[in-house]
């Protein structure tokens, strides 16, 4: 008997060991586990609208072709019934079958977008295709494409490394954000405000036996759709933009460069509008660009060939912001600003110009060489008198080089106008840009020892810098920013590109509960000049555009400027061959560059444009910049004049 | 089965009955034989047949639907072949089991040769070549051979009075070793391991002595070793009495699709196993709501792993209620060989407790992994006829020697 007392105290102790003691050892739970298949559906993506609530991005609901997938290994013959069907080769729909992102226990998607005569004879011939199921689906699209692709961006099916990198990511208790057939934002806005738009996938359990056969549903869990964005875009002065960056490309590609002795080959352009008192932009225009709509359900190998083929200057690039080059003349704010705030020279002093400086042996030319004589500051800014800057460069370097604790003026104002610095805009691939001063020098000499054999920061950068050459390099973006924060007395903002994230609104409409709403956030506040100071400045810059003596006064002779006085600037930035890109000719032509607020009194928007091989800044990109302010003033109610889109403005 | 344990203590013997008493006036004065029937014994019999039943629904249920067939089918088939194990029961009351000892030496020629029959028209199932087709039914020659065999050791042993010289010995063993090596050729090395510790147990109590106890203990244990190397047993049979041993696998995962070839493996099956009884916890998951189980993830669940079904949907708790159950069935069976009225009945209620005693233990254990894979059934609860039908049986004889324990 107590042999029996034994073997049944073995039994009942083995027992406990396994139901109680052992069963939170991990590994027993995995096995316990097991049964249980999670299938994550993914959650609609939030829509893009416009700040006029235009959709920018949205899904439009296509027909899918799905196959179990057991029902291929029940019944091979479906593979060949449904190539008929779906009118493919077998070989494509084993293909389709066999993605391995794809749960053993999730219906596989063979086809998307099938015409609905296809999606009936699936449903009518399911003897003959079982297991086949036409679902509908839904599938990103941008009703605007080409126009807004820049900003908006697109999505593609994540990929295994994304996968990797953000498969840790729990969007809500248990449910991972991303699953090997997520997708995902690339570019853009889609990809910026990822976390916004995703949404949160559903979660459904299956009971799974050891055949493999689903028996029915344990959990399930409807996924969240995801928010929605509202940009500060508006799609009437974003689609002017884009009519105006192309429309001058076209124009500068008529006309011969002096220098080069080519027509300008106008390779790339950028313009934004800005909003100087919030930051907000209301443009972000790039030449060339290109349809994000090619992009949905995988680009075509051809597509993505030609858009990375460099004879087609780079569509995919957001010029706006990703594009740092010298600005020309229109740095000429900043060392102004500089020389004001720090006493360097009285606005009133008139300089004498003679054709150019010269320090340490080396000549600092004018423009065309022509001396203009004694000019004041104002007088300076309007005709951008080089010689006038250059001195003020060499004065600001003495200051900083004369050992008397002085730091480096201009780029203290420089980095206070935001420049050589993010942005900060809610964009993927912004530049930082560079302003030259005695600590880049000192970087870009320790890492590249060679390109920069010395790191001393002679006096000669600084006045090349003055008047925006030499390595200076700004985005279009940054300079708008400049600009803007220039125009509102002095505060600089974050720029904007959307305005709130909502919740999903009924029947889309962007009415949804506020998560986010993204108020004028300050990034810094420029040191300005006293109220007379600026005055004078903003008179200089009016003369640009007003007096005959302006160097844009030609392209704003058809502008309305009585009623609405524009302050500009023109740059004429000259590209150093280092800054070729691959695929360039040997030659290199001028940056165009424009930059402006208006009504100059009372501004309401900042507009700069910059355009890449295309000459004078009053060539292409001030007139570029005189388009765009028709559209935003409303002076163009029945269409722009052809003088307004491809005149050239007399003297170019 | 140290059955030589001095703590064991030995059944009271009745005194035999005088020779010369007539046995009419005797039976006269006695109370009816069902008054001294054990109704506890019954009860935890049917109770664990019950339960038996029910699991083996909740093991098949899925999967016959799934084939297209009908959830009920192991359901009814189960409960037909527990019906028929009751009515065999019954029957086996019906006579005074001294009559089935005289009749012992019939019972053992005719299992003789259903054992060789079935090696020669016999049906291969999981690897043993053990079944017999009579029309529609399979039967198993070697469940038979348990129950006929503790009846022919009975009558053997009891005839030598508990003296049993070496001569008697050798008698005994010869008997035992026919059907034992048949069945061993049968492949049903389940079965032959119980006839022998079946053998063991009716030994100890038929008066062998120590010595040759030992000196057996001996013989087996080289047997054993020999039989191991000599190449005698097939690998299947090897792996399956020797996975218990090896380390712990990591526990496997997946399916049991036929890509997986793991999932034919003795270690799948075990860990299956385990992770089913995991599964269950302290209170199980409840009837019909055993995950693994319904998902049918323990190969052999309905036959051998009957017990892995009852530990995930009732828990620790209701599988120690269930082996206690088996227990009472041990400690009533234990009951009636101490009470029974001559040695012959002592010895057929100490085969019969040794069979479900090993059969339990060897069973359970198994699917716990501390015991051998080896076949062997788990008693009123596997699914199948045969086993079900001689376990009633092998119950009858308990309960036939305990009734007419004052005949």
């Amino acid at each position: 008997m107590v042999v029996v007392v034994c073997l049944f105290a073995t039994l009942m102790g083995r027992l406990w060991f396994l139901q109680v003691a052992e069963a939170n050892v991990p590994a027993i739970q995995q096995v316990t586990s097991q049964g249980l298949e999670t299938v994550y559906i993914p959650a609609p993506r939030g829509d893009i609208f416009s700040r006029n609530g235009a959709l920018l991005a949205g899904n439009h609901i296509e027909q899918v072709v799905e196959v179990q997938p057991d029902a291929v290994t029940e019944h091979p013959a479906i593979v060949g019934e449904l190539a008929a069907v779906l009118d493919t080769s077998v070989k494509q729909v084993k293909a389709a079958l066999d993605n391995p992102q794809y749960s053993p226990y999730q219906p596989v998607p063979v086809a998307t977008g099938v015409p609905a005569s296809v999606a009936l004879s699936i449903s009518e011939n399911q003897k003959l295709l079982p297991g086949v199921t036409v679902t509908a689906a839904p599938v990103r699209y941008y009703p605007y494409g080409s126009l807004t692709a820049n900003i908006v961006g697109y999505v593609t099916q994540i990929t295994g490394k994304e996968y990797s990198a953000v498969k840790g990511q729990i969007c809500a208790k248990g449910v991972p954000c991303y699953t090997t057939t997520s997708e995902v934002g690339q570019a853009g806005v889609e990809a910026s405000m990822e976390q916004y738009l995703r949404g949160v996938p559903g979660r459904e359990v299956l009971d799974v036996n050891a055949q493999g056969q689903v028996l029915g549903v344990a959990s399930y869990t409807p996924p969240v759709a995801g928010d929605n964005i509202v940009l500060s875009i508006s799609l009437a002065d974003q689609k002017a933009a884009m009519t105006a960056l192309a429309d001058w490309t076209k124009v500068a590609r008529t006309q011969l460069g002096v220098t080069s002795g080519h027509n300008y080959r106008s390779t790339g352009a950028a313009m934004v509008v800005e909003n100087p008192h919030n930051g907000q932009l209301l443009a972000l225009a790039t030449y060339p660009d290109y349809n994000d709509n090619n992009f949905v359900g995988g680009i075509s190998y051809k597509k993505w060939a030609y858009y990375n083929n460099p004879t087609n200057n780079y569509p995919l690039e957001d010029r706006p912001i990703s594009w740092a080059g010298a600005t020309g003349s229109t740095f000429k704010l900043i060392t102004a600003t500089a020389a004001l705030d720090f006493g360097v020279r009285s606005p009133y002093y008139m300089y004498n110009d003679t054709g150019g400086i010269t320090v340490g042996g080396q000549f600092f030319r004018d423009n065309a060489g022509v001396a203009a004589g004694p000019v004041d500051l104002q007088t300076a800014l309007t005709i951008s008198d080089d010689a006038y800057f250059y001195s003020l460069g060499y004065d600001l370097w003495k200051l900083w080089a004369g050992g008397k604790g002085h730091p480096e003026y201009l780029q203290k104002i420089a980095a206070e106008y935001g420049l050589g610095n993010l942005s900060g805009v809610q964009l993927p691939g912004e530049s930082y840009g560079i302003v030259p001063s005695q600590q880049v020098f000192n970087r870009e000499h320790q890492q590249y020892p060679k390109a920069y054999p010395h790191p001393y920061f002679e006096p000669g950068q600084e006045i090349q810098e003055a008047i925006g050459q030499g390595q200076d390099e700004v985005t279009p973006l940054q300079l708008a920013d400049a600009y803007s924060a220039f125009a509102n007395g002095g505060t600089l903002y974050v720029p904007r590109i959307a305005l709130a994230v909502e919740k999903q609104g009924t029947n889309a409409r962007p009415n949804g509960k506020i998560v986010k709403l993204y108020t004028p956030q300050v990034k810094d506040r420029v040191q300005m000049p006293s109220a007379t100071d600026q005055a004078i400045m903003t008179s200089g810059f009016e003369g640009v555009t007003s007096n005959p003596q302006g160097t844009a006064y030609g392209a704003f002779t058809r502008f309305p400027l009585s009623r609405i006085p524009v302050a500009g600037k023109t740059g004429t930035a000259q590209v150093g061959p280092n800054f070729s890109q691959v695929g360039w000719p040997a030659y290199v032509q001028n940056t165009s560059v424009f930059t402006s607020f208006a009504p100059a009194s009372a501004p309401r928007f900042v507009v700069d444009a910059f355009f890449a091989q295309s000459g004078y800044g009053a060539c292409a990109a001030a007139p570029a910049v005189v388009q765009e302010y028709y559209t935003l003033f409303g002076l163009a109610k029945h269409g722009l004049p052809a003088t307004v889109t491809s005149t050239p403005p007399p003297g170019c | 089965m140290a059955l030589t344990t001095p703590a064991m203590g030995r059944p009271t013997l009745p005194p035999p009955p005088p020779a010369s008493a007539p046995p009419a006036p005797r039976r006269a004065v006695t109370s009816p034989a069902w008054r001294h029937f054990d109704p506890l014994l019954l009860l935890a019999t049917v109770a664990v047949t019950l339960i038996g039943v029910l699991m083996v629904y909740s093991a098949t249920r899925y999967p016959q639907e799934l084939a297209g067939g009908n959830p009920k089918y192991y359901l009814e088939r189960q409960a037909i072949w527990a019906g028929l194990g009751i009515a065999a029961f019954l029957l086996t009351l019906v006579f005074d089991y001294r009559r089935y000892l005289l009749w012992a030496p019939v019972l053992y020629g005719g299992t003789v040769l259903m054992l060789a029959g079935a090696l020669v028209i016999g049906h291969r199932v999981l690897g043993a070549q053990s079944w017999i087709q009579v029309g529609p039914f399979q039967f198993e020659p070697s469940e038979f051979a348990k129950v006929t065999l503790i009846l022919s050791l009975a009558a053997l042993l009891s005839s030598r009075k508990g003296q049993l010289s070496v001569k008697s010995l050798l008698v005994v063993l010869g008997l035992a070793v026919v059907p034992f090596l048949l069945i061993f050729k049968e492949d049903a090395l389940g079965s032959a391991i119980v006839l022998g510790i079946v053998l063991v147990g009716m030994l100890l109590m038929g008066g062998t002595k120590a010595l040759h106890m030992a000196l057996l203990t001996v013989l087996a244990i080289v047997a054993i070793a020999g039989v191991l190397q000599s190449g005698l047993l097939k690998q299947y049979q090897k792996d399956r009495l020797t996975t218990f041993l090896h380390a712990p696998t990591g526990l496997s995962q997946g399916t049991a699709s036929s890509l997986n070839p793991y999932a034919k493996t003795i270690e799948y099956n075990l860990d299956q196993s385990k992770a089913a009884i995991a599964d269950g916890g302290l209170y199980g998951k409840g009837l019909f709501h055993g995950h693994l189980t319904d998902l049918s993830y323990v190969p052999n669940q309905s036959t051998d792993f009957i017990f892995t079904a009852a530990a995930e949907q009732f828990g620790f708790a209701g599988s120690a209620l269930l082996l206690a159950l088996f227990a009472l069935i041990v400690w009533r069976s234990w009951r009636a060989a101490a009470l029974a009225r001559d040695l012959a009945g002592t010895l057929i209620c100490i085969g019969v407790l040794c069979m479900i005693m090993f059969q339990v233990f060897e069973n359970v254990g198994m699917t716990m992994g501390i015991m051998p894979v080896a076949g062997i059934t788990l008693p009123f609860m596997s699914y199948g006829g045969s086993a079900m039908l001689v376990d009633w049986v092998a119950l009858g004889l308990v309960q036939n020697v305990r009734m007419r324990r004052f005949d």
